[in-house]
């Protein structure tokens, strides 16, 4: 264990935690903006540049661990210089669009240009004209809102171990593209970790504000993986589908049907009332008459051949309650074991 | 003698502006050279560590626009400050260069080269804006002036590179700080595109390589240098671990010729790699059965396990370079044939014999006195030179001689003796090869220098030695250790092993004297290009330089391809600006050992695993367990990536 | 699956087969690919197709398809010869062992190469990889079990992993990978013709007993023989043994092998009831079709593949008429005189935990905090992420001596190419979800076979063209996709196009047991159309 004072607080954390997770434990909070919970730091924003007594140069914090007896000192003049600094250059590009960018609300870059005050931008350099078109027809990427803050590169990599994205060219020209669109998967994990507006879901674009979303956390429905997403619902449709970092065994992660498959939910095919084919061709029908003729047809046949003329096949895609049910139907209405489902197909 | 005039270089200001010539105070932070080529005076440098300004005409604020610009141009774009930072910097010293500066210009440049040295996240950034920030308080003048002129400022002629400690020293340049950073961010394959832009063979330098860079880290200056070496084994073992073919892309030269290469060792093979690259037709003539020349046959194994070397000049066959082996040039071939058969030839034999003591008893030809050179190459192919003999006496204090002992053991030698002039501080050998010596119980005879061999019966029976003490340094500084009167003792022993020296056999020269020898029997070639004075032949390698690296043997190798394929292309055989610079930074150090970089440090560096001393010493299994990938991972996380920029005026 | 997700990061080694990760279980992969990566935990990836996953694998190796017995054996042989069996572990908690030993005898490298087109020092490396690494793990899905010797297969690794020791630890186990959000659920719930919630079997009296008392029922109400199975269901419905059927949220009619048969097998049923949420392939077959609810209208439960039950809630009012999938059960129920009735979906899990044993402490208030992993036999039980600690469920881990057995339709002069069918990333099972939207059928617009090049030069195919692939059974025509996945001489079609439905072609074979179709091997021709 290593001791050090983080702004005059004693803290005793593990060899090898950074200065900002040490923070974080004693709810020191230190301003980041390319720092995430699920990647290794990478350290692109400085914002949380911290001082250390006796060293002349101010660290970052998610980058460099803790050493015993270190006093930092998270606030100060020269800091908040360095930060505003960061933000402001970021600016000096990033266009103000926040009213039809689909992050406005929940943006970073916006929390913390409010929270530094940015007010004025005496910083200029000339715009570089960016047009890479990011590869998937699922995510659009807004290159003149990228930071390139390289967490999308970041989590391209270490998550989905693709390395799909990359950063071209040098300097003030470099931007991220896609090295290999056959590479991508739409799994939006670039997605899930942008801090801005820079990458979005093409899906749901002006679908939604983010303030007015209701997310309802579910599980989804697709393969066995079991993975926790929200459903961003607004107006009683579903608009995206987003998820929590953390939380589930996909802790952030989605693949492609988990966050871009939810528009059958709101398809116009849906069935919205019972059918009876009559004549060979279907009509619509109440509750009421397809019900009884349902259960007068069951018991017909259950009369005439016995419960084990009938069988019913379950659902792998239903929940538990309904293949409770169904199962005790056809065993105690019915009186029949002929159930199944498709676990095999 | 051309005065500095003004320097802030190393953070010691010395002003000579107001003074007159004679009354100059001398720099003493930095050598700046005279002449960066022949032709061109060096009027002014600006870079990581300040400015150095010769001549008086020089416009500061001119140098400062080029300065910067050449800094944004190579930002990596990976961090806020210096992506952006740089840029606002560079188009407002171009603004002002143009005539249109702003009064508020010089304060944004003061805010902006503090903010983005202080937070910058390598050193491109951190060191970028520093002279700008010299400039800006020690010439605030000529800035103000820029400013209020409202005129164009006349453009001079500039030089500019960017370099990093490590790379700088690395003989072959890696883009050490490169490949370092994509094994930190898992991003194996590329890192090892990156290191075979240069080097064909990083498993191979990887575990043998004396390295050079890891002297020349900064990190070094924090807590302990990166393990640069290790790393580059990593990425190139991940690799061959996976077995992946590495796919190498042949981009022809406008023309392209036939080329023949004497000795498959690294400095051949690495010629080999870059001619076949360039689409050359290459022949590799090879005179033992196998390639890697001295590093195959005198590397032991359990230092270079030998399928590592095999599959790295396999691939380099694959990519469709012939490889005669068991053909020794001057006796199988003569040179003059492939020299008429071809369009150059590259000589790579390397220094292939051992050299005497000048001991009594040397020339008897005993049994059991055999040089390093033939005892390691006999171990290396699985024989015992002597299975007589049980108790050896190694003679030297390098690679070599720590090769020769602890291979002993390997051949079930049980009382393996050193024998040492100097001390250990003085020991040319490896730091860590010393190490693993040392815990594998070699006997080390330190001030010990051997006087007769004794024999009985024609074999070995002893070494009479006589001990040493330390007296005046010598020309290379080291102290010269000079005979104890009367200290003579014999060292109990059946084997001597002389591994003082090696020396080269250029019989295939047939005493030619159109290609140029030393007394020290090395081939003579233009330092830079590997030219020797006949113009098809360049050689490179030990036989150019005498025994030395295995990476400065590669170098060699590299840059005679270039220049074979420049000859083949007619081209002049002209230094490049990169060479000069070479040649600029051997005087502007690129290291300062004694830099305070004011980092919080105190990161361990990750050490491999090793088999244990007493098992490992009587087998041939490798010694060093290469790095795991999070190892490794957080290895390269600790680089500092210390790229740097300097802009030459002249 | 023995073990949860995250336990592939302990492993030294994992042995993946018969899965495509990547694309059937992208989130599963991200576990793998995070063991490669930062754990240096090794892959050993052996599957007649080339996965993605390759790339990332220490080891590949490429077996005829239908050999899965074969090779699971030749290691096996290869294992015990090395020594590198754990036999304490095999003393103390197994039995069976000395006939299943004998039985490998005769599965020597030379032997299982024959069979499987696997070289020696394949075979050696791969026993190699698994039978020295401590802890290891197995994964596989449907390319293991959907042959005829499927049942076999999954013993044959279950073998293995006991022949090891990796029954029962952490970063061990043998792990099916679950292909539908709830198929756990599903069986789990007693959505199978031989038992009850919680596998309780049927014909067991005291277990008969205790859901005729739970369900307000006399014993003697409760059929006592095991039912159809579904695979057997629709062939009884042709021979007139099943007379009508209610299927719940299943589309068989793009699904299941051989379905120009299935449609006889329907069109002979005297009454068919669909309840689904779109006019399915199978709905339209239907004389009643019952409009229900997607995930995002209901509240519930789905179990995952690591046995882990989490929540499902309603977030969308339900459209049109459309009712609740239970409602409709119940009020069919209800109708036919027995009476269902719940006050929500929470009532329905009290009712499943008090017959349930291994459900017993899974409720609504629990999961508000995070999915459970049954056994959870009580509210105190923490849940169970790992099966067999200690000891198996049934007592000892018992050795089974199978024999390989090859598939049940061989490759001929006629019919030389071997058929294998699956899904691909964008798109899940009949497609009756993804293919509805535009999102996904942007990344994945039509279907195609993948057949490997040298194939494809052989027919004179070009990427694009279009391929009549024709079995026994039936023809499709379909656009050529050259890959190197597949082996040569092998074509793998997925199966979520209803306007190509490659189970025209597929092969009704099934496994003896477990009643599983051959989907991943069937004979047939390939012809430029």
């Amino acid at each position: 264990m290593v001791t050090l004072t983080i702004d005059g607080k004693e803290v005793t954390v593990p060899q090898g935690t950074t200065i900002l997770e040490a923070a974080r434990s004693v709810d020191i909070r230190i301003p980041t903006l390319c720092y995430h919970d699920r990647l290794n730091p990478i350290g692109s924003c400085r914002m949380c540049v911290v001082e250390i007594e006796g060293y002349t140069h101010p660290m970052a914090a998610c980058t460099t661990p803790v050493d015993d007896g270190i006093e930092v000192v998270t606030s100060s003049e020269r800091l908040t210089r360095i930060r505003q600094d960061s933000l402001k250059l970021i600016l000096v590009n990033h266009p103000l669009d926040c009213p039809v960018c689909d992050k406005g609300g929940e943006c970073l870059l916006q929390d913390l240009t409010f929270e530094f005050g940015i007010d004025q931008l005496e910083y200029q350099a000339a715009k570089v004209e960016r047009d890479s078109q990011y590869a998937s027809p699922l995510i659009r990427y807004w290159p003149d809102r990228c930071i390139m803050c390289l967490r999308c590169v970041t989590a391209c990599q270490e998550i989905k171990g693709i390395g799909a994205i990359s950063i071209a060219g040098d300097g003030y020209g470099a931007q991220v593209v896609t090295v290999d669109a056959d590479k991508c998967q739409s799994c939006g994990e670039c997605l899930q970790v942008c801090p801005t507006g820079a990458l979005t879901e093409d899906l749901s674009r002006y679908k939604g504000r983010t303030w007015l979303i209701e997310r309802v956390p579910t599980t989804c429905t697709y393969c066995g993986c079991g993975c926790q997403l929200e459903l961003n619902v607004q107006n009683d449709r579903i608009i995206a589908v987003t998820t929590k970092d953390g939380v589930g065994i996909n802790k952030g992660s989605l693949c492609v049907k988990g966050r871009f498959g939810y528009e059958f939910v709101n398809s116009d095919e849906r069935l919205t009332k019972p059918l009876i084919k009559r004549d060979g061709k279907f009509e619509e029908a109440s509750w009421d008459e397809a019900l009884d003729l349902v259960a007068e047809k069951f018991s017909a046949i259950k009369g005439e051949y016995g419960p084990g003329a009938i069988g019913g096949l379950t659902s792998a895609r239903c929940t538990n309650e309904e293949n409770y049910l169904f199962q005790k139907f056809m065993r105690a209405a019915i009186g029949t074991n002929n159930v199944d489902h498709c676990a095999r197909l | 003698m051309a005065e500095i005039l003004f320097s802030s270089w190393g953070g010691e200001v010395v002003d000579n502006r107001q003074k007159d010539g004679q009354d100059f105070e001398p720099v003493n932070t930095v050598d700046l050279p005279e002449y960066f080529r022949q032709d061109e005076a060096v009027k002014a440098l600006m870079g990581w560590y300040g400015i150095v300004i010769r001549d008086p005409e020089t416009d500061i604020v001119d140098l400062s626009r080029v300065y910067i610009q050449e800094v944004q141009n190579k930002s990596c774009g990976k961090c806020f400050l210096c992506r952006i930072g740089t840029r606002v910097m560079a188009e407002t010293l171009e603004r002002i260069c143009n005539g249109q500066g702003k009064s508020e210009d010089l304060e944004i440049l003061k805010r902006l080269a503090d903010s983005i040295r202080e937070s910058s996240k390598c050193n491109i950034g951190q060191s970028g804006p520093l002279p700008i920030i010299d400039a800006l308080e020690h010439f605030a003048d000529d800035f103000a002036a820029a400013v209020n002129a409202k005129k164009s400022v006349t453009p001079g002629t500039y030089h500019a590179k960017l370099t990093a400690p490590c790379m700088d020293a690395c003989p072959i340049h890696l883009d050490i700080p490169n490949y370092v950073e994509c094994i930190k961010e898992g991003r194996f394959a590329e890192s090892l595109d990156i290191i075979r832009e240069k080097l064909p063979l990083p498993g191979v330098v990887g575990r043998v390589c004396v390295r050079p860079c890891e002297e020349h880290c900064r990190r070094m200056n924090l807590d302990a240098p990166i393990s640069i070496k290790f790393l580059k084994r990593f990425v190139a073992d991940y690799e061959l671990g996976k077995g992946k073919e590495p796919e190498f892309t042949i981009t022809p030269s406008e023309k392209t010729g036939k080329v023949a290469i004497v000795g498959a060792g690294p400095s051949g093979a690495t010629c080999a790699f870059h001619l076949r690259k360039m689409g050359h037709e290459v022949t590799v003539y090879e005179r033992f059965n196998e390639p890697g020349g001295m590093s195959a046959m005198g590397i032991p194994d359990y230092r270079l396990p030998r399928p590592i070397l095999r599959e790295e000049v396999d691939r380099i066959e694959r990519m469709g370079v012939t490889f005669n082996y068991g053909t020794t040039v001057g006796k199988d071939i003569k040179l003059s044939q492939l020299e008429a058969e071809n369009d150059a030839v590259f000589i790579a034999i390397g220094a292939q014999m051992g050299t005497t003591m000048g001991v009594e008893g040397e020339e008897e030809n005993y049994a059991g006195y055999i040089s390093g050179v033939q005892y390691l190459l006999d171990i290396n192919q699985g024989r015992d030179p002597y299975p007589e003999g049980k108790k050896v006496a190694v003679i030297g204090g390098g690679n070599v001689a720590i090769d020769c002992v602890r291979c002993s053991f390997r051949v079930a030698k049980d009382d393996v003796n050193l024998i040492y002039r100097r001390t250990k501080n003085e020991m040319p050998a490896d730091d860590v090869e010393i190490h693993d010596a040392e815990e594998e119980k070699v006997n080390f005879h330190y001030l010990t220098h051997p006087v007769k061999i004794l024999a009985e019966n024609g074999k070995v029976v002893g070494l009479r030695c006589v001990k040493m003490e330390l007296g005046e340094p010598d020309e290379s500084g080291r102290r010269r250790p000079q005979p104890i009167e009367g200290s003579e003792f014999v060292i109990d022993c059946d084997i001597v092993v002389p591994a003082i020296g090696q020396t080269m056999d250029l019989s295939l020269l047939e005493g030619r004297e159109d290609v140029k020898t030393t007394r020290w029997k090395t081939i003579v070639v233009d330092e830079v290009t590997k030219q020797s004075d006949q113009p098809k032949i360049f050689s490179g390698g030990d036989c150019e330089t005498g025994p030395g690296a295995l990476i400065t043997a590669c170098a060699g190798g590299r840059t005679a391809a270039f220049n074979i394929d420049k000859l083949i292309n007619g081209q002049p055989l002209d230094y490049s600006e990169d060479d000069y610079f070479d040649k600029f930074f051997s005087k502007v150090k690129v290291f300062d050992p004694a830099e305070d970089i004011g980092f919080l440090g105190g990161r361990e560096r990750k050490e491999l695993k090793m088999l244990d001393p007493d098992t490992r010493k009587f087998s041939n299994a490798e010694v060093e367990q290469g790095f795991s990938i999070n190892d490794a991972m957080a290895e390269a996380d600790r680089c500092l990536r210390c790229y740097r920029v300097a802009t030459v005026k002249v | 699956m023995t073990n949860p997700i995250a336990d592939v990061l302990k492993s030294e080694t994992v042995l993946v087969t018969g899965t495509n990760t990547t694309e059937n279980h992208p989130i599963f992969a991200n576990y793998l690919k995070e063991a490669v990566l930062k754990h240096g935990t090794k892959i050993l990836v052996i599957d007649p197709r080339r996965i993605d996953l390759v790339d990332y694998a220490e080891l590949y190796l490429q077996p005829k398809p239908g050999t899965d017995i074969a090779w699971i054996n030749g290691l096996m042989h290869i294992i015990l010869k090395e020594g590198w069996a754990d036999q304490q572990y095999i003393d103390e908690r197994c039995e069976g062992f000395a006939e299943f030993a004998a039985n490998l005898e005769k599965f020597t490298p030379e032997y299982v190469s024959g069979i499987t087109g696997l070289t020696e020092a394949e075979l050696r490396a791969a026993a190699k990889l698994y039978g020295q690494a401590a802890p290891a793990s197995i994964l596989y899905a449907m390319g293991i079990t959907q042959h005829t010797s499927g049942t076999d297969n999954v013993k044959s690794l279950g073998n293995l992993a006991m022949l090891c020791g990796n029954m029962g630890v952490a970063g061990g186990g043998v792990n099916p990978l679950r292909g539908q959000n709830n198929v756990q659920g599903a069986c789990d719930m007693g959505g199978l013709p031989n038992v009850y919630t919680g596998y309780q079997k049927v014909d067991v009296d005291e277990v008969r007993e205790k859901f005729a008392k739970a369900w307000g029922l006399k014993a003697d109400d409760l059929d006592a023989a095991p039912g159809l199975k579904l695979t057997e269901m629709f062939p009884a419905a042709a021979d007139g043994k099943i007379k009508a059927m209610y299927i719940m949220g299943e589309n068989p009619l793009v699904s299941d092998p051989d379905l120009t048969h299935i449609e006889h097998c329907v069109e002979a049923l005297d009454f068919f009831v669909v309840q689904d949420i779109f006019l399915t392939e199978t709905a339209q077959m239907a004389d009643v079709v019952l409009p229900g609810v997607s995930f995002a209208e209901k509240d519930g439960t789905f179990v995952n593949s690591e046995r882990l039950v989490q929540r499902v809630r309603k977030a969308l009012t339900i459209p049109g008429e459309a009712r609740a999938d239970s409602e409709i059960i119940a009020e069919i129920a209800t109708r036919m005189g027995y009476e269902m009735k719940y006050k929500d979906a929470a009532a329905i899990m009290k009712e499943i935990n008090d017959v349930t044993p291994s459900y017993g402490g899974i409720t609504y208030e629990r999961l508000e905090n995070g999915g459970l992993a049954w056994p959870c036999p009580d509210v105190e039980h923490p849940g169970t992420p790992i099966l067999h600690v200690d000891k198996f469920a049934r007592g000892k881990g018992l050795f089974f001596a199978i024999d390989h057995q090859p598939p049940a339709e061989l490759c001929d002069k006629e019919y030389p190419f071997v058929l294998s069918t699956g899904r691909v990333l964008s798109h899940f099972h009949t497609g009756t979800m993804t293919r509805k939207g535009e999102g996904l059928n942007k990344v994945h617009p039509e279907v195609k076979a993948e057949i490997n090049p040298e194939d494809a030069a052989r027919l004179g195919v070009v990427e694009g063209d279009l391929l009549k692939i024709t079995s026994r059974r039936g023809a499709i025509e379909v656009k050529a996709m050259l890959s190197d996945r597949p082996a040569s001489g092998v074509v793998f079609v997925p199966f979520h196009f209803h306007e190509v439905a490659v189970n025209r072609l597929t092969n009704a074979a099934l496994d003896p047991v477990a009643k599983i179709p051959e989907y991943k091997v069937c004979a047939i021709k390939v012809e430029k159309a």
